[in-house]
């Protein structure tokens, strides 16, 4: 039974074996055949393992290293049904990006592939992963080759600088990772997550073990993209190849705040008190998501826009998470799959208008896309989905997410919920209106931050038809996004997942006893009401609608709603300066108030 | 005295920070943020001393002595390699931005902000 | 912002966060006391398990080799993302190498610089060797071997044999090394799942401590590591040099 090393090992087998056949590189469809294959059989691992994970968690230790005398002297993959339904994600994100990069995406050499597969490892490996230090390293991987995908267009300057970004402040995250490690390896002496949170356990709260949660914390919530840390994300999304920015935005960015999860719950939660934990978070997630869906609204650079959009759902996402709820961990589980695959649809869409049309500007494109009828419509789905339209996954999610939330006496997210939702899916759905269908005039608000340069290298200028194997990805990504909404199994798997993923003592158990413990069967899974979902799908349509809407609506009341927002609006925008340094200090501030809270609270 | 180590820990990190934040060259912050990097490795590997400890190899010498924790030693190594991995593609990507744009100076005209 | 408001706002934030660091560091055991039980397993165990005398590379290639897997494909990564964004551009050429200096006639190594790296070009070379080799008994191991080896061909460099180290690129010789150090960690950990074992374990003849030939596959896992870093290495520097030397942008008619 060796599955479980095989998502790693088979793709970062083959990225060097790519490497290696460096004469295939004239030959194109070699290449995309192979990495397409290799990312097909994750997949296929990966639902072999989520089937096995469903009835008992898995632990496979490396090397044969397991327990000596109890202690964990090896790396173990823990592979509970969460860890698995990521992986799951991310191999399905793969193979839908490699499916539409088969298509005229200009590969230099054998490097886009190689890449790929290389990040495609450190995606499985770091959520399978039930040691801290080997999170840390599969971090890094994802890092390092995250970075070279970001400057791949190196003809123009904003990859170059959205990757120096991108490098930087996600090496910030990596060092606070380390000190955390650090500190909680000086007060329990070991690696593994089970391990630390049994040795921590019933022992009284220090200083350096509250600051080692948040030092941690910080670490995976640069990677997460939420308020303060989240400046390098639109730098980076916005200028990477395609294929690239579907997997950051769809998987990568959801792997860092599951990370804070999956330690919180491992490790910390019988540790720490909840309440300081819980109200930072929640704070954080109200902030980011509505200043991403603010941003969103305020871009004409289509994949600036859908970045923002990412930036605002993991607000959300956070949110989410800090309910430290079974029923509020299943939603989320669901969103992060539901809104994987539609962002991913999203940024395929702009890649088939890279290749129409060599551009991603708003006003550029107003109008001229006429002819794309079938990206078109599934641009205005996906914008409906964004904002949570019944029966897509995110609508499901949501919420479930939202009936805990009122359970457990926070009501008022409800609303913050909704209105990152209409932005985000308003802002998509006006840009959609407008490239696709010719509708309304320009908004007053998106009219600085012009795109930047052509988009030359991806792809050459087409003026043919949109070639099925581009539309086929973005489809069925919405479909599946459909089906994780519409049939009950997604639901019933997520309801397992969660709960499996709030049995500290039965994780920790498996770890470290061995003994496979059976969580108990769940009482009733929650199906989440329309209601919700279609009013935020039709704030959505009212706000492209405002943005749109010719004649009357653009008198008065438009003068007065501009008045009113111009000033939080260039304090916005002032922020998002794009100066590296200015990062830093945003992230130094963060940090410092995040860990004087650990003291402060234990 | 025992705290020392941590001091310059916390030093490096801070500097490092203070590097980056008012930077005005794409070299210099690759410097930067090795500068803070290390202090990563200065921790663990204080984390790991054991007083009066040794090298952890046994081989030529015989009898028992007291050795310091090699496990940190090896996070160590690891994140060394992190680093200096993370710093070629830093400048890799500084170099490529100073020809295309003719400066290293990363606050000027950041191509995209808002 | 401006840079008063930033530094007021980094020098605020640093000292608190500096503060908190400090609070949280100094509550650790006493420095100098640590006793981790992963330490006290490791130092224990390694001798009669494993016949390794080395705990470093015991634990880096054994006990947490899986880090170490990953951790090589970092620097693989790195390579192949350092050779994507330094590849010469559409509207660049290739030039012969010329002295940016004008009243030199052409590039000629002082013949003490030449001699220097002559002499030290194969002793650098041979204790890159050793150390990869006998990592598993002594200080060093893959890496640091690999950056050894590596150095030796900066010695060609610096003596101003630079001709050759320019045409290292991707389908030269040394790529070929890269990725096949890389595959062959990859596969050394798999081999143990033809019989039944989980990945990484260490199946092969743990041999008399102290021995060249000992600890199982320690020696052999260095020696990939050994291979990959140092052709990682000379890769790199080639790029870079290639982008300082001959890579020039097209006058623009």
């Amino acid at each position: 039974m060796n599955t479980p090393p095989l998502p790693v090992v088979l793709p970062l087998f083959m990225a060097a074996l790519l490497a290696a056949l460096e004469q295939l590189r004239s030959r194109r469809r070699v290449l995309d055949v192979l990495s397409l294959l290799t990312a097909l059989a994750v997949v296929v691992f990966d639902l072999l393992l989520l089937e096995r994970s469903l009835a008992a968690t898995l632990v496979y230790w490396f090397g044969d290293w397991s327990l000596m005398r109890g202690f964990p002297v090896g790396i173990a993959f823990v592979i509970d049904p969460a860890a698995a339904l990521l992986a799951l994600l991310a191999s399905l994100l793969t193979v839908a990006a490699l499916l539409f990069s088969w298509h005229h995406f200009h590969a230099v050499r054998t490097y886009y592939h190689t890449l790929m597969l290389l990040f495609l490892a450190s995606l499985q490996g770091f959520a399978l992963t039930g040691d801290l230090f080997n999170m840390f390293v599969f971090f890094e991987l994802m890092g390092v080759a995250a970075y070279a995908l970001t400057g791949y267009k190196i003809e123009e300057s904003g990859p170059l600088e959205g990757g120096l970004n991108f490098a930087v402040m996600n090496s910030l995250g990596g060092l606070m990772v380390l000190l955390g490690i650090g500190l909680l390896y000086a007060k329990t002496g070991g690696l593994n997550l089970a391990w630390i949170g049994a040795a921590l356990h019933g022992k009284p709260v220090t200083a350096p073990v509250g600051v080692a949660f948040m030092l941690l914390s910080v670490g995976f919530l640069v990677k997460g993209a939420v308020f303060p840390f989240h400046f390098w994300l639109p730098d980076a999304h916005s200028v990477a190849p395609t294929p690239a920015s579907v997997l950051f935005s769809g998987i990568m960015v959801q792997l860092g705040l599951y990370a804070v999860a999956r330690i919180y719950w491992v490790v910390f939660s019988d540790v720490l008190a909840q309440a300081p934990v819980q109200s930072a978070f929640l704070g954080i997630g109200i902030v980011t998501l509505l200043a991403g869906g603010a941003m969103a609204c305020l871009q004409r650079h289509l994949k600036r826009l859908l970045a923002y959009s990412t930036v605002s759902h993991s607000g959300l996402i956070l949110a989410g998470f800090a309910l430290h709820e079974r029923q509020a961990l299943e939603g989320t589980l669901l969103y992060i799959f539901g809104h994987g695959l539609i962002k991913g649809g999203l940024f395929i869409a702009t890649g088939i208008l890279v290749y129409h049309f060599r551009s991603v500007d708003e006003k550029q494109l107003h109008g001229k896309c006429r002819r794309l009828k079938i990206t078109g419509v599934l641009f205005l789905l996906a914008g409906l989905a964004l904002a949570g339209l019944p029966p897509f996954g995110t609508w499901a999610g949501k919420g479930i997410i939202e009936e805990s939330a009122r359970g457990l006496g926070y009501g008022w997210l409800v609303p913050f919920f909704a209105l990152g939702s209409v932005l985000t899916g308003g802002a998509v759905l006006r840009a959609g209106g407008g490239i696709f269908f010719g509708l309304g005039h320009l908004d007053p608000f998106s009219s600085s931050a012009p795109a930047s340069g052509e988009e030359g290298a991806e792809a050459e200028k087409s003026r043919g038809p949109t070639p099925v194997i581009m539309i086929l990805p973005m489809a069925l990504l919405l479909l599946s996004s459909l089906g994780v909404g519409l049939l009950p199994q997604g639901q019933q798997v997520a309801a397992l997942a969660a709960a499996r993923f709030v049995d500290r003592d039965g994780y920790r158990h498996v770890v470290l006893a061995g003994e496979r413990r059976m969580t108990p069967p769940l009482s009733r899974v929650a199906r989440p009401g329309l209601g919700g979902g279609l009013i935020a799908a039709a704030g959505a349509v009212a706000l492209a609608t405002l943005f749109l809407a010719p004649g009357p609506l653009h008198g008065r009341a438009t003068k007065r709603i501009k008045s009113i927002v111009r000033g939080p609006v260039v304090l916005l925008r002032r922020v998002h300066s794009g100066y590296i340094g200015d990062y830093v200090v945003w992230f130094t501030v963060g940090t410092a108030a995040l860990t004087l809270l650990a003291l402060l609270s234990w | 005295m025992n705290a020392l180590p941590f001091l310059v820990v916390v030093w490096l990190l801070v500097v490092g920070l203070y590097g980056i934040a008012t930077c005005r060259n794409s070299i210099y912050l690759v410097s930067a943020l090795f500068v803070a990097q290390s202090s990563g490795y200065l921790l663990l590997l204080s984390v790991g001393y054991v007083n009066n400890g040794t090298a952890p190899i046994t081989g030529d010498i015989p009898g028992t002595r007291i050795m310091v924790d090699p496990v940190v030693q090896a996070l160590t190594l690891t994140d060394i390699v992190v680093g200096a991995t993370v710093s070629a593609l830093l400048l890799a990507l500084a170099l490529q931005r100073h020809k295309r744009s003719g400066t290293l100076d990363p606050k000027s005209e950041p191509p995209m902000r808002g | 912002m401006n840079d008063r408001l930033r530094n007021t706002l980094f020098a605020l934030a640093a000292a608190l966060l500096a503060g908190c660091l400090v609070a949280a560091f100094t509550s650790l055991p006493t420095f100098g006391r640590q006793s981790g039980a992963y330490r006290a397993l490791v130092l224990e165990s390694m001798e009669p398990m494993r016949h390794a005398q080395q705990a470093v590379a015991a634990v880096t290639f054994d006990y947490r080799g899986f880090d170490t897997l990953a951790e090589e494909f970092i620097l693989f990564a790195a390579v192949a993302g350092g050779l994507l964004l330094l590849r010469r551009q559409e509207d660049e050429e290739t030039r012969e190498p010329t002295d940016q200096a004008p009243d030199r006639a052409g590039i000629v190594a002082a013949p003490a610089v030449l001699g220097l790296g002559v002499v030290m070009f194969p002793f650098t070379l041979l204790l890159g060797i050793y150390v990869v080799l006998h990592g598993h008994l002594t200080p060093g191991g893959g890496f640091q071997g690999g950056v050894l080896v590596a150095t030796a061909f900066y010695y060609v460099y610096l003596s101003g044999e630079y001709g050759d180290l320019l045409k290292i690129k991707r389908d030269h010789l040394a790529s070929h090394l890269e990725a096949a150090g890389a595959m062959s960690y990859a596969m050394i950990g798999a081999l143990p799942l033809l019989s039944d074992y989980h990945y990484m374990r260490n199946l092969f003849p743990l041999g008399v401590s102290g021995e060249l030939l000992s600890t199982g596959t320690l020696p052999l896992l260095n020696t990939a590591v050994g291979i990959e870093v140092a052709s990682a290495f000379v890769l790199l520097i080639a790029a870079f040099l290639r982008q300082v030397l001959v890579i020039r942008r097209e006058k623009k008619s």
